[in-house]
């Protein structure tokens, strides 16, 4: 495919990335905040006067327990008065200092891939540097529980690879945007990333293979090629992982399609392909293309099965669309009903 | 509130009446399968929305599809609205939308219905085809011709036919728009609602919901000539509105329970749907067991491993959970057990209301084997309990049983939006190396408290088991070991009393002439039958007990402050006068047995097992009669 660069200013699509994503940049740094919070507390009690450990006690224990237990005699049945040693003192607030540093700010959201450099190195690094959230937060862990031992917990606190996170950590994945070039958009490195609730938004000028990110479409995953950043919100709600490329401008050799999970059973019922561009024909004789073996691989996956009508208004029902603003629990007993106006 | 009645009339021909109502009953009836609990759902929903205090019941019977037309199949759903909080579904239904002659008859034999009350009735079975379904109908209206109901007879059928080929699945909606329509509801906040409600099925069946919303809405303007205003409140915050068994999932993933073990059993089968859809996002595992017993077994095992957890039953899965409970106990591992109480014995009443579970879950496991006990009284508190259930457990490393009912778990009331903290999810136990010494049951003997080792905890290898066993949990049957082992376990829980409080007066904390005991779901109703008879000038005041083994400390004192103290409870109990019955046989309420033994006061009770939640107007008239002086 022809290489070059078009005039529009990428800057400005990456705001527009980022701003499709801020739900989950809200979540992950409501998240890192809490922990924070959490720390300092958990700190502040175990080095706190009595008064303070029966409060402690009362707030364990929960609205319930409020007019019903004397939180001062509690206290004393929750032990909560041992003393911190100073190494675990040591650990929780070096901890503190690495989960401070990612509660705000977009910088380690934004990655940007230089010329000649490998998209999935990429990636991989910005999220094994993201992933000293989690490590803090396992080093937390231990220093609480007193299982702390420097020589084998002391990598908690430095970065922590992207395949050592777990389950719960994927859920709270922090969302890239990665600036990339035309000629390094080789996103198929991606797929062992997209797993948990992790977002990657490519955003890229120029002219592009037609569908590279066909490769990454499997049943789980929300993927997305567009120039409309409209269209990145249905990736930044899906409670799936997923990914995007966002190009500068609508060009005609460059498939535009969405992947959404939730849309259907079948992969025709799942993709909706807005354009999909003519396939140029290959020389007889000559070998596929790696760029046209996406392309066919999306035109086959986005194919209706013969002799099934399907009723494009209703037979396909539409997904729930789930927010995933800061605090997920109190969403989620908000949505059980609204009754902030009442009597409107 | 009185309505104005018609008799068993047709649609009168006459200006539109508009009541303006502080309090009102709206019942939806029909054979099972046809959606009247959505259509109540919806419309309590959106009152809830609108501003109104709400509760509702849902009537269900006991077999899963009962024959259709039969009285006793009546499937549906009560809703009590209020201009301020409502917290019992109150007496009488006022208004009900029946989708036969035979499920309203149904709740005409139980008294369910107001004597005025207005009856929006389908009219297909009066000119059914079938001669026996006719006479049917005929026979209903004769024998409901002996009340002041105002019938107002609907074509439902006929109506949603319009708009779908099978009326059966259209009704309820139809009918929602009557209600709609004749409380003057937000038609768009019902159709949002609709929308809400199915927004996991495909898009023509909202769409068509919402058709036949509409064309009941549309119905009842041209056909109907009563309208109510119910006005609505100002609320001090965000609010929720639930059913106590999300509400009880809610609270489980709040207060940070790792894994819920359970075996479906109605009716507490709904905690663990709702637990199946959020569960996994918070961290939890929802684990369905091959039975109960293997549900509880689940459930300790992986609290022994370092978790909290908890498990979900009813009465006759918590029989089979007993043997599993005391080795909870004996081994000292925390574990909450949710028992969403229905009626018994045996099989029972599976969607009924009773609190009949109590001395089973207080005395239930052979041995002795004391552990928690404590009981929710409103839906909020069902959220709340599970974090301080959870902490308790753990605190004190045992079972802690918390006691909700079918009235809680298929209510739905709106309550404040809880202000979660991530206080409530307890972080990990300690894992610290057990010093050189220590033993997995290390009893200080002033507490009976011990230190609890997880697997694998270095320092803290020992064998777990459910026999006899001393400090280093080596089985052990020498007497002395015997009885401290058993004095360390039940001390705990006398430890623990010492910190409960004594429980709230309602009423007059100085005393008078009775006191009313409840428990659970009764509050409500206990409370509005006390306000009314406190404004009949009796001096009656009312407490309500959450923890009730321990019991609540200062009872013995409190009683002393009354004439009279009873229990009103639903759950048995003998009458005293009744052939065989006599003050010294008679079998009391099982609350009023607990306080009788325990603070050796003559407590009465007044206890029923209607397969209904209790009306505060019963409660009223037994209250009249337990006066001292009374007529009981």
């Amino acid at each position: 495919m022809p290489s070059e660069n078009s005039g529009l200013d990428s800057g400005d699509l990456t705001v527009a990335a980022l701003k499709a994503l801020t739900p989950r940049v809200e979540a992950f740094h409501s998240a890192v905040a809490t922990a924070v919070e959490e720390i300092r507390t958990f700190v502040t009690s175990r080095r706190g006067a009595s008064e303070y450990r029966a409060e402690q006690a009362i707030m364990e224990l929960g609205p319930f327990a409020v007019g019903r237990l004397n939180a001062e005699k509690f206290a004393f049945l929750l032990g909560s008065g041992e003393r911190l040693s100073t190494e675990a003192e040591g650990v929780l607030e070096r901890a503190e200092e690495i989960l401070d540093g990612f509660s705000m700010g977009e910088e380690f959201h934004h990655v940007v891939v230089g010329p000649g450099e490998d998209l999935r190195d990429a990636v991989k690094d910005a999220l094994d540097h993201v992933g000293q959230v989690f490590g803090a937060s396992r080093a937390v862990e231990l220093a609480r529980d007193g299982r702390f031992e420097p020589d084998e917990h002391n990598v908690f606190l430095s970065s922590l690879a992207f395949r050592k996170w777990n389950r719960s950590e994927r859920q709270l994945a922090p969302p890239l945007v990665v600036e990339v070039g035309n000629e390094d958009l080789l996103p198929a490195g991606l797929g062992e990333f997209l797993d948990g609730l992790v977002k990657i938004i490519l955003v890229v000028k120029g002219p592009t293979t037609p569908a590279p990110l066909a490769r990454l479409i499997t049943p789980g995953t929300y993927v997305v090629q567009t120039a409309d950043v409209a269209e990145l919100s249905g990736l930044a709600s899906s409670p799936h992982p997923g990914v995007a490329l966002l190009f500068d401008e609508e060009r005609d050799e460059q498939a535009r399609f969405v992947h959404d999970p939730d849309a259907g059973a079948t992969p025709s019922q799942r993709i909706t392909v807005t354009h999909m561009p003519e396939k140029p024909s290959v020389g007889h004789g000559r070998r596929t293309p790696v760029w046209l073996e996406e392309l066919e691989h999306l035109e086959a996956l986005a194919k209706k099965p013969a002799g099934v009508a399907l009723d494009v208004e209703g037979a396909v029902p539409s997904a729930p669309v789930e927010e995933v603003p800061a605090d997920r629990l109190a969403a989620l007993l908000l949505a059980q009903v609204d009754l902030g106006t009442p009597g409107a | 509130m009185k309505l104005e009645t018609a008799g068993a009339s047709a649609l009168a021909e006459k200006e539109m009446s508009v009541h303006t109502v502080s309090d009102i009953s709206v019942e939806v009836v029909s054979d099972s399968g046809e959606g009247a609990q959505k259509c109540g759902t919806i419309f309590g929903s959106v009152s809830a929305k609108m501003g109104n205090g709400v509760w509702t019941v849902e009537i269900i019977p006991a077999e899963v599809e009962p024959p259709p037309r039969n009285p006793a199949g009546a499937s549906g759903i009560r809703i009590r609205l209020g201009d301020k909080e409502v917290t019992n579904w109150g007496d009488e239904t006022n208004v009900i939308v029946a989708f036969n002659e035979q499920a309203l008859l149904g709740r005409h034999d139980l008294n369910a219905l107001a004597d005025d009350a207005v009856i929006l009735l389908e009219n297909m079975w009066a000119t059914h085809p079938d001669p026996a379904v006719r006479k049917e109908w005929e026979d209903a209206m004769e024998r409901l011709s002996h009340r002041s109901y105002r019938i107002i007879e609907v074509p439902m059928e006929e109506q949603c036919l319009t708009v779908v080929d099978n009326a059966r699945k259209g009704k309820n909606m139809f009918a929602l728009g009557l209600l709609t329509w004749l409380f003057d509801r937000d038609l768009e906040r019902t159709k949002e609602q609709i929308a809400f409600a199915f927004r996991t099925k495909k898009p023509i069946i909202t769409e068509n919901n919402i058709k036949l919303l509409e064309l009941g809405y549309s119905w009842a303007e041209e056909n109907l000539d009563v309208r109510y205003v119910v006005p609505g409140m100002e609320a001090a915050g965000p609010m929720v509105v639930m059913n106590g068994n999300e509400a009880i999932a809610l609270g489980a993933v709040a207060a940070g329970l790792d894994l819920a073990a359970m075996y479906p059993i109605t009716p507490a089968t709904s905690v663990s749907h709702k637990l199946g859809e959020i569960f996994e996002k918070y961290g939890g595992v929802l684990h369905q067991a091959e039975d109960e017993i293997a549900a509880a077994g689940v459930a300790i095992g992986a609290s022994y491993a370092g978790k909290c957890t908890f498990t979900i039953t009813s009465g006759p899965g918590m029989a089979l959970k007993t043997e599993f409970l005391g080795l909870a106990v004996m081994t000292e591992i925390p574990l909450v057990l949710v028992n969403v109480q229905r009626g018994g014995p045996s099989t029972g009443l599976p969607t009924k209301v009773e609190q009949s579970d109590l001395l089973a879950a207080t005395y239930g496991q052979p041995g002795d084997a004391p552990h928690v006990v404590m009981a929710p009284a409103t839906i909020g508190e069902c959220f709340d309990i599970m974090t301080t259930a959870r902490r308790i457990a753990e605190a004190l490393r045992t079972v802690v049983i918390v006691l909700s009912d079918a009235n809680l778990a298929t209510g739905v009331a709106p309550f404040p939006r809880p202000e979660l903290s991530p206080e409530w999810q307890a972080g990990p136990p300690d894992q610290r190396p057990i010093p050189a010494g220590a033993k997995p049951y290390d009893w200080d003997p002033e507490t009976g408290l011990s230190r609890r080792f997880i697997p694998g905890q270095a320092g803290g290898e020992h064998t777990l088991t459910g026999l006899a066993h001393d400090e280093r949990s080596k089985v052990a049957y020498d007497s002395d070991t015997v009885q401290r082992s058993m004095t360390m376990r039940s001390r705990k829980l006398a430890v623990f009393q010492s910190t409960l409080l004594p429980p709230e007066i309602n009423g007059d904390p100085e005393g008078g002439d009775l006191l009313i005991v409840g428990w659970g779901s009764t509050k409500g109703a206990i409370e509005e039958a006390v306000g009314r008879a406190r404004k009949e000038g009796l001096s009656v005041s009312s407490t309500h007990l959450t923890f009730l083994s321990p019991l609540q400390p200062g009872l013995k004192e409190i009683f002393g402050r009354f004439e009279k103290v009873m229990t009103v409870e639903i759950n048995y109990s003998d009458i005293v006068g009744d052939p065989y019955i006599t003050p010294e046989n008679r079998r009391y309420g099982q609350l009023a047995m607990m306080l009788r033994a325990q603070t050796l006061v003559d407590v009465d009770c007044w206890t029923r097992v209607l397969g209904e939640p209790l009306r505060p107007g019963k409660i009223l008239q037994a209250i009249r009669q337990h006066m001292p002086g009374g007529e009981a």
